[in-house]
Formats: C-alpha cells, sequence, structure tokens
C-alpha cells in the first residue's frame, strides 16, 4: 500500500483503491465502531430469542399433543424415514461450521475462503430443502399424510393422526421457511463481501447473519429427535 | 485451543480452526448417540419385551440435544467468548420458554385430574362444618375402609337448620339473630331452594311475575321443604 | 421570562460556532415534496416518534368512535321488558332486523378492542413518547438501530392497514381476543378474519423492533457521567415493558400463525373435531396478553413518575425501589396468564395462577405508595399534566385493587365475563395508560413541538374525562356485580338505569378528548413559543432545545446530577425566581 504524504497534496498515481471495509464509517450516534459492533450483536441475539420464543409456540403444541395422543405421535413418526432426517442433520451441521468459519475468515481478511465458505452455507441450506420438499413433503402430501381437515390417507392406524402432521408440517414449515430466510441473508452477504465489505474492521453482518444460521441449526438439533426418533 | 487476535484497540475472540473442527466431529458423534440410543431403546423393548415408557425417549434424546446445543451456542455462537450480556439475554428466554411450557403443561396435562383429597364419598349435605369423626366407606371395589369426616353437615345447612345452630351457637345466641334479622327486615326470609327462587331488590318484577314476592309477615310455610323447621322455630 | 429568553437565545449563540446545520428536527428541509420524503425516509428518532404519535392518535379516533357506537347500542338495545319487546331506537341501522343490528355491534365492540389494544395503547407509550423522549433523556443523539426504528414504524403502518382494511371489507365479530372457535368458524369464507390476524401477526413485530432497540440502547448508548441509577424513571419503565416486548410477542406471532394455518387449512391444533384444544389457543394467547398489559402500564407508571416528580418539585420517593419494582412487575407478569382463564382451564393450574396473580400487587402497590409519599409535602403545581397526574393516581387505584377480586378464584367465578372485568380493565388500560398518556403529551408537548397549550382548555378537559371516565366506568362495576354479562348487544331492564348514565358518561369523555385535540391544535398554529424547560424539569431532555436540534443537544452530553435532584440543582433554563431552590435546612439537615 502506498503511504500519502501529509505535507503534499498529490495523490500517488498508483494508489490501490482502499477495500470498503477499511473505509467503513460507524453511525453518528456512536462512539466509536466497536461500541457499534456489540451492540448489533446484543440486538441480535434479542432477536434470536424473539425466534427461539416464536419456535416455542411449535414446542408447546408438540409437548401438548404428545402427551394427548401418544400413539398417533408414534405412529405419525414411523412414517417419516430416519435416514434423510440423519442427512439433514448432518448437512446442518456441516454447514453450521461452514458459517462460523465464515466469521473466522472474515476477521483473518480471508477473502477467497469468506466467499466460499458463505457459497458452502447457502448450498448446504438449498441440499437441506431439496431433500425435504423433494423426499419427505411432496410423496407425503401425495400419499395424503396432510395435516387437520386436508389428511385423506386411506390406511390411517390413529384417529388423532391429522394432529401429528398438523403439528409436523407446522413445525418443519416454520423451520423451512426460517432456512430460506437465511439462505436469502447469504445471498445478500456474499454479493456484499464480494464487493470486500468485511474485513477484519468491520464484519458485524457475516457475524449476525451466521448467528442467524446456527439458530436454525440449534432449532433443528431439537426438532429433529422429537419427529423422527420416537416409539 | 484459541487464540486471541489483536484489532486495534479491541480483542475479538477468533475460533481456531481446531476448535471449529473438534466440535463439529463431537456434535456428528453426538447425533450418532442419539441414533443408537434409539435403537438400542427398541431393541431393549423388543428382545426383552420391557414396555420402555415414552419419557425416558424424550429425556435421553433431549438430553444429548442440548448437550450438541450447547455446544454450537458456547463455541460456533461465540457466547464462550462473547459480551455476557448475550448470555444473560439467551438465560432469560429460555426461562421464557420453559415457563411457557410448564405451565401450559400443567394446567393441560392434569385435565380430568380429581384430587385424592376431594376423592371421598359423597355425604348429603357435604363434608365442611363440625367435629371430625369416623365413618365406614363402601369402595368402588366392594371394599369397606375407614375414613375420617366432619359431621356431614355443609355450611348452607348449618345456617338454615336451627336445631344445629342453636346446638352450636347456643340457642339464646340464634334467637338473638333471628330477632335481629326481624327487626331489621320486618320478617324472616326464606333461603332459595331448588323450587323457589327468592325475589331480591334490583331484579325487574315483571320478569318473575308468575309468583309475587315474599311479603312481611305471611306466607312463610308455603314454600316447602327444608324451610318448615325454620318457619316453626320462628 | 424575559430571563429565560435571554438564556436560550444566549444558549444559541454560545454554541453557534461547534456545530453545522443546528435547525430544530422540525424545520423543513427543502420544498413540500422534499420535506414529505424527508420525513418518509427520516432515521431521526424524533421524527418517527412524532409520526407514531400522530398514527396513535388517529387509530385511537377509530377505536373511540367504534367504543361510541358500543355504548350507543347500549343506551337503547332491543329489549324484553316488563311491558313487552321494545324496539331500539338509537341504533337500528338495519331496521327490524334485530340479529343484523346484534351482529354490526359485535363488529363494533371487536373493532374497538383490537385497535385499542393492538394499534393504541401497546405501542402508545414507547413507540411515540419513548422513541422520541428515550435518546434524548440517556443523552444520546438516537436510538441503538435507527434504520430498524424507521422499519418498525413501517411495519406498524402495514399492519394498521390490515386492520383498516379488515374494518373496510366489514369488520371482525370475534372480539379482540380472536378465541376459536368463534375467529375459526364466523364469517366462513371470508377473509375479514384472516387479515385482521395478519395486521396482529404484523404488529408483533413493530412491537418487538421497538423493544429490542430500547434494550440496546439503555445498555450502550448512555451519556458519560450517567449510571443505571441515574436514569429517569420513564427510561427504566421503557426498559422493563422492553423486555416484556422482546419476550412475550414473538408468542402472540406463532399464535396468530397457527390460527391462520388453523383457519385455512384446518391444521386442527385448536379444532376439537380432529382432537385439537381451544383451550390451547387460549393458553397460547395470554401467554403473551397477559405480559402485554404491563407493556401497556408500566410505561404509563414511569410518565407519572416523572410528572409527579418535576410538577411537585420533590425528590422522587424511593427511586431504587421504583425501578426494581417495574422489574419486578416484568418478571411477575410471566407467571400469572392463567388467571384469564379461570373458567376455562384446569382447577389445579387456576390454583396456582390464582395464588401467582397476587404477586403483582406487591410492585405495584411499591408503586402507587411512592408516588403519594414524593407528593407528601412538594410545593404542587395545578396544571394539566399534574391534574393527569392524581387522575391516574385515584383511577390506577381503583382499577387495581377491584383486580383482587378478580384474581381470587372463588370471586372471580362469579364475576367472570362480567362488566366487572370490563369496568377493571379500562380503569386499568384507559384510566392507567391512556390517562397517563395524554398527561404526558401535554408535558412533553412543548418539548416535542415548540408551543404552549392553552393551560385553561387543558384543565377543562382533563377534569371532564375524569369525571365522563368515572360516569362511564364505575356503573359497570356496579353491573358487573349485579350479574351483567359483558358483549351481551342487550339487557334486562333491570340493568338500563345504569346502561344510559354509562352511555351519558361516554358523551362527557368524548366531549373532554375532543377539547384535547383541538387544544393541540390550536397550540400548533397559534400556540405561544414554548420555552426550552417550562416546568423546572432536570431530566436531560430539558436542556436542549424546544423543539430540539436535529442532533438532539448542541454539545455531546454529560450527565451531571440525577434527574430528580430538585433540591439541589437549579433547572436549566429557568429562572431562579420561578423555580427556587428550597430553603437550606438549619444547621445543615439534608432534606432526605
Amino acid at each position: 500500500m502506498a503511504t500519502i504524504d501529509p505535507a503534499s497534496n498529490e495523490r500517488p498515481a498508483l494508489a490501490k483503491r482502499e477495500p470498503l471495509w477499511k473505509t467503513y464509517k460507524h453511525g453518528h450516534h456512536w462512539p466509536d465502531a466497536e461500541a457499534e459492533f456489540d451492540a448489533a450483536k446484543i440486538g441480535m441475539w434479542l432477536f434470536l430469542s424473539t425466534e427461539i420464543l416464536l419456535f416455542a409456540g411449535m414446542f408447546c403444541a408438540y409437548a401438548i399433543f404428545r402427551m394427548k395422543y401418544p400413539e398417533a405421535f408414534v405412529n405419525g413418526s414411523h412414517y417419516l424415514d430416519w435416514r434423510f432426517g440423519a442427512i439433514n442433520t448432518a448437512v446442518l451441521l456441516g454447514s453450521s461450521f461452514t458459517a462460523a468459519y465464515c466469521v473466522r475468515n472474515a476477521q483473518l481478511n480471508n477473502q477467497l475462503w469468506l466467499k466460499i465458505n458463505l457459497a458452502i452455507t447457502f448450498l448446504a441450506g438449498a441440499a437441506f430443502l431439496a431433500i425435504k420438499f423433494i423426499f419427505e413433503y411432496g410423496p407425503k402430501w401425495a400419499d395424503g399424510k396432510r395435516p387437520g381437515e386436508l389428511f385423506s390417507y386411506p390406511f390411517a392406524e390413529n384417529a388423532h393422526e391429522p394432529i401429528w402432521w398438523g403439528v409436523y408440517y407446522g413445525a418443519t414449515g416454520l423451520h423451512a421457511s426460517h432456512v430460506i430466510i437465511g439462505m436469502g441473508l447469504f445471498v445478500w452477504v456474499f454479493i456484499n463481501a464480494s464487493r470486500g465489505k468485511y474485513g477484519p474492521k468491520h464484519y458485524t453482518l457475516v457475524e449476525n447473519v451466521a448467528l442467524y444460521w446456527h439458530l436454525v441449526d440449534l432449532i433443528w438439533i431439537f426438532l429433529f429427535p422429537l419427529l423422527y426418533l420416537i416409539h | 485451543m484459541s487464540h486471541s487476535h489483536g484489532n486495534g484497540d479491541h480483542a475479538h475472540h477468533v475460533s481456531s480452526p481446531f476448535t471449529l473442527v473438534l466440535v463439529l466431529v463431537i456434535l456428528m458423534i453426538l447425533t450418532a448417540l442419539t441414533f443408537i440410543a434409539y435403537f438400542v431403546e427398541i431393541w431393549i423393548s423388543e428382545a426383552f419385551g420391557v414396555y420402555i415408557p415414552q419419557w425416558v425417549n424424550v429425556l435421553v434424546a433431549m438430553s444429548i440435544a442440548t448437550v450438541k446445543g450447547t455446544l454450537v451456542l458456547m463455541y460456533f455462537m461465540h457466547l464462550r467468548h462473547d459480551n455476557q450480556l448475550n448470555t444473560v439475554i439467551l438465560v432469560s428466554c429460555v426461562a421464557a420458554f420453559a415457563i411457557f411450557l410448564g405451565f401450559t403443561g400443567l394446567d393441560l396435562g392434569n385435565r380430568g385430574t380429581i384430587f385424592a383429597w376431594k376423592d371421598g364419598p359423597i355425604i348429603e349435605g357435604g363434608t365442611s362444618v363440625g367435629s371430625l369423626r369416623e365413618i365406614e366407606v363402601i369402595g368402588a371395589d366392594g371394599e369397606t375402609s375407614v375414613r375420617g369426616i366432619t359431621s356431614g353437615v355443609s355450611v348452607a345447612q348449618f345456617a338454615k337448620d336451627p336445631t344445629i345452630a342453636g346446638a352450636v351457637l347456643g340457642s339464646k345466641h340464634y334467637e338473638k339473630l333471628v330477632k335481629k334479622h326481624d327487626a331489621e327486615h320486618g320478617y324472616h326470609d326464606h333461603n332459595s331452594s331448588s323450587e323457589h327462587s327468592r325475589p331480591r331488590t334490583g331484579l325487574t318484577a315483571g320478569l318473575f311475575a308468575a309468583e309475587a314476592p315474599v311479603q312481611a309477615g305471611h306466607g312463610h310455610g308455603d314454600h316447602g321443604g327444608d324451610d318448615h323447621s325454620e318457619a316453626e322455630s320462628h | 421570562m424575559t430571563t429565560i429568553d435571554s438564556q436560550t437565545q444566549g444558549l444559541e449563540h454560545e454554541h453557534h460556532d461547534h456545530h453545522h446545520d443546528e435547525g430544530s428536527y422540525l424545520t423543513p428541509r427543502g420544498g413540500f415534496w422534499a420535506t414529505i420524503w424527508d420525513w418518509m425516509t427520516t432515521v431521526d428518532h424524533k421524527k418517527i416518534g412524532v409520526m407514531y404519535l400522530f398514527a396513535i392518535l388517529f387509530m385511537f379516533f377509530l377505536g373511540g368512535v367504534a367504543a361510541l357506537m358500543v355504548r350507543l347500542e347500549l343506551l337503547d338495545p332491543v329489549r324484553q321488558t316488563a311491558e313487552g319487546v321494545v324496539t331500539g331506537q338509537m341504533f337500528n341501522w338495519y331496521g327490524d332486523n334485530v340479529a343484523a343490528n346484534n351482529n354490526l355491534y359485535n363488529r363494533f365492540f371487536t373493532l374497538h378492542g383490537a385497535i385499542m389494544t393492538f394499534m393504541v395503547i401497546v405501542p402508545s407509550v414507547p413507540a411515540s413518547l419513548g422513541n422520541f423522549l428515550l435518546p434524548i433523556m440517556l443523552g444520546a443523539k438516537d436510538v441503538a438501530f435507527p434504520k430498524l426504528n424507521l422499519f418498525s414504524w413501517y411495519i406498524y403502518f402495514f399492519g394498521s392497514i390490515f386492520a383498516v382494511a379488515s374494518i373496510i371489507g366489514g369488520g371482525v365479530d370475534t372480539g379482540w381476543t380472536f378465541y376459536t372457535p368463534y375467529s375459526t368458524t364466523t364469517d366462513a369464507d371470508h377473509w375479514r378474519v384472516v387479515i385482521m390476524v395478519l395486521g396482529v401477526f404484523v404488529l408483533g413485530f413493530s412491537s418487538i423492533l421497538t423493544g429490542l432497540n430500547f434494550i440496546v440502547t439503555v445498555h450502550k448508548l448512555r451519556a458519560p457521567g450517567m449510571g443505571w441509577f441515574d436514569m429517569p424513571l420513564l427510561v427504566w419503565t421503557l426498559y422493563a415493558s422492553a423486555i416484556i416486548q422482546v419476550l412475550a410477542t414473538p408468542v402472540i406471532g406463532v399464535t396468530t400463525l397457527l390460527l391462520i394455518l388453523e383457519r385455512t387449512m384446518g391444521i386442527g391444533v385448536f379444532d376439537p373435531a380432529l382432537g385439537g384444544d381451544p383451550v390451547l389457543y387460549q393458553h397460547f394467547f395470554w401467554f403473551y396478553s397477559h405480559p402485554v398489559v404491563y407493556i401497556m402500564i408500566l410505561p404509563g407508571m414511569g410518565l407519572i413518575s416523572d410528572i409527579i416528580s418535576v410538577h411537585a418539585r420533590k425528590k422522587i420517593f424511593g427511586y431504587k425501589s421504583m425501578a426494581f419494582a417495574s422489574l419486578g412487575i416484568t418478571a411477575v407478569s410471566f407467571i400469572v396468564w392463567g388467571h384469564h382463564m379461570f373458567t376455562s382451564e384446569g382447577e389445579l393450574a387456576a390454583t396456582v395462577f390464582s395464588a401467582l396473580t397476587f404477586l403483582v400487587a406487591i410492585p405495584t402497590a411499591i408503586k402507587v405508595f411512592n408516588w403519594t409519599a414524593t407528593l407528601w409535602k412538594g410545593s404542587i403545581a395545578v396544571n394539566t399534566p399534574m391534574c393527569y397526574a392524581l387522575s391516574f393516581l385515584f383511577l390506577f387505584t381503583i382499577g387495581g385493587l377491584t383486580g383482587m377480586p378478580l384474581g381470587a378464584l372463588a370471586t372471580d367465578l362469579h364475576l367472570h365475563d362480567s362488566y366487572f372485568v370490563v369496568a377493571h380493565f379500562h380503569y386499568v388500560m384507559m384510566g392507567g395508560t391512556i390517562i397517563a398518556f395524554i398527561g404526558a403529551i401535554h408535558h412533553w408537548w412543548p418539548k416535542m413541538f415548540g408551543k404552549m397549550y392553552s393551560e385553561f382548555w387543558g384543565i377543562t378537559g382533563c377534569v371532564l374525562v375524569f369525571i365522563g371516565f368515572n360516569v362511564t366506568f364505575f356503573t359497570q362495576f356496579l353491573m358487573g356485580t349485579r350479574g351483567m354479562p359483558r358483549r351481551y348487544a342487550t339487557y334486562v331492564d333491570e340493568y338500563e338505569i345504569w346502561h344510559e348514565i354509562s352511555t351519558y358518561g361516554s358523551w362527557i369523555l368524548a366531549i373532554g378528548l375532543f377539547i384535547h385535540a383541538g387544544n393541540f391544535f390550536w397550540s400548533l398554529v397559534f400556540g405561544r413559543q414554548a420555552p426550552p424547560n417550562p416546568w423546572g424539569g432536570l431530566s436531560m431532555e430539558w436542556e436542549t432545545e424546544s423543539p430540539p436540534v436535529l442532533h438532539n443537544f448542541h454539545h455531546d452530553p454529560v450527565a451531571t446530577h440525577g434527574p430528580y435532584d430538585f433540591d439541589d440543582v437549579q433547572p436549566p433554563h429557568t429562572d431562579p425566581e420561578e423555580f427556587p431552590l428550597p430553603e437550606p435546612l438549619p444547621g445543615g439537615a439534608k432534606p432526605h
């Protein structure tokens, strides 16, 4: 990097343009960038709390109805293929790992690997959704294993299976919508990252989007055994 | 295991590759463990014919998931090296979650429960006032058991029956009460019974037109049932 | 007065060199359309607060009209009396079609409830006055996330549009609680309920973002020198209610989501025909909607603390107990929701919830005692904010104490769903929050718009509101204990006289509120220029100008004294003769 002599007004001829993360200016109402970063993270954690409590409703519905209709839940769970659940768990855990690596890459100014890891995380999300929709939702919906009033599966063993499917589609659907939102966020971060917006001095968004993705993973860690592994 | 990366005046924690990989490997192993626990449970229940209650399945799966979640929170989400306020936020959120699930479950999990202390024999007049005594109760299974009850008189019965009230309060005291009431109201009113609803001030006369309101001084013995003894004593 | 004016000018001159572009935040920048665009895209917390204020007041007007309609119906409904059937004369849009008239009545009380709860009282204090005052009181330039703040405003705006669209489409008749099966079966093929519920879902996010912003602002943006216990109590209560906003609101999100799925797809979780549980809906709903009453009342309590302290010119009594009582209310608010469901939940849960409910009384009573003790021996100024603060004390105490028989299981079974409940929550919500809100608008009006309002009309309005409110709602306590059920379009003629008095009271109340509205508009156009510190307040917003400059302060402020040190500190920009410090006590004794 060329140094600028403060005494001269001339710009060095071949001065390389500074990457955006170096020229980042914090908001006018913050004393410094560190306070802003810290605040953004507190805000993100508060937001994650609201997300956890959003899922609390689904977990609560699950708990109440499993308590009321244990046989229906065991029956319903046996329609799910644990192998797809296992693959999806592995995919999400792996993508959580790459998301954590994104933060490290940004902190160490490793721009290439930052982008690669962002892309891998995005693709893992896409893979998760593909497995979910193509191998799970699609065939089940076609079989008539649908929630509530839409239920039309002719070989149902238990009268309360529609409730199980209601909880299943509700919980996994809400989770899948979070995966979709997370993928959108990764696209946004990827675009910003390719413009050089993130580096050691400024990587707030990378950190926060990674936190969001970890939360999606966290929810799945709890959801997966509750849905796939009951007997 | 991990090191701090200097960044101007402030040090942000940078996770080392070793930590991240180790956490990922542990997470995968724990996932496998969840499956193993699931299949072991099935195997035990089928091979030995043991019924494993559902809470075992939930407890095992949720314990492993909690360990996994804690790892994700501490290392992937950096809570271990972060502002402690973030941990406080998470803990309050989990507390709210637990309250939500706990109290809702407390209600909906106890529907239709009748408590043991309420599960007594039905005794005419209820079991609320008077001294304790023991009676023999024949249960649903035909066996007799001894149960302590009160004298078997309800509060309403107590108030209505001057002999009981007199026995407990003293007959003079009871008469004093009756006189006081008559002096204030001009008559000794009836209590409502299932056959007879006593009109009160404030209700529309027109809605009860079928029967005229009880007036002071007459009409006491007409209303049947429990009221006789009361009217006579009066 | 001249002294104050010259001081103000001195203030401007003194700091003129230090800052660029320091007009008031209200100064238009550019032409008409440029100004509109500036307001629409502003991230300034003051402008967002002002936009919220007017939107909330508009929704308050809509909800108020619905309330007047409800009272109009009950003035003279179709009813059975001793003389025969009496046909209502006041509310017969559909003539002799009684069912249609009653259906219309159902829609009016639902709109009143839904608008007043979700679009007025929940955002009222935090989003409008809180947005405006919280950063200034902390000595900050803005809230932590200004763009998020603007986003939250737009969410509120579009959420309200959903609700209004539902009204235009014919309204909803489920009651503001959207209990299943009403909300899943009435108007079976119509989208209105879905739109209304979607509006509530969207409004929830607005509330979450405001709360999130406030928590981070309080943690990270306090001015140098301002410790946790140097914050005005309004900030404490906003902080406490922000915690509830963040932790409780998501549950209404998932509740409304499930309700929409239930209504559109019939997923069955609330439908007993499929094995679902309507009481589960009630648990979901009240897990949010009970804490939300503390989102409503807590900031009102904070406003009253500040108003009483300033206008009695006395240090607030028991500052720390006030602050901790606010947090205590927050904690308790999460474990008492079951008392809304005493008649529908199991007896074990009802017993537990009833016992826990009485915990609420402790922090609330601490606050009421502290306000009373603050008034004791203060030099009380009789003006509109103070009149409202005194009204608040009177009405809120009645509202709080009538909560006791409702929290007690045995009495509640008699009073449940009666007018006693209606009167109770109106005494707390309107007599508490709205009264505090109107008083606080008067208190901070000079600061927000730089204009004084007419004190005479302010006090007149306050007296009318106070009388009208009590006439309207005290009669409802009497009706409730006599057995009048809520939400009925008609009654037996035993209740006729009470309903008539109540309706006349609502008209007095409306006149009082219209006087305030007129007073505010008059003040914006003709009002006297407000001095920077008309009441002799000590918290930071009185140190800047009226209205505040664009970045709130000319200098980065430093907190040098507490917000209630009236015994030691001469209020900024005030005449010592008008706001004298107390005489020193003999022997150098301290007053506290």
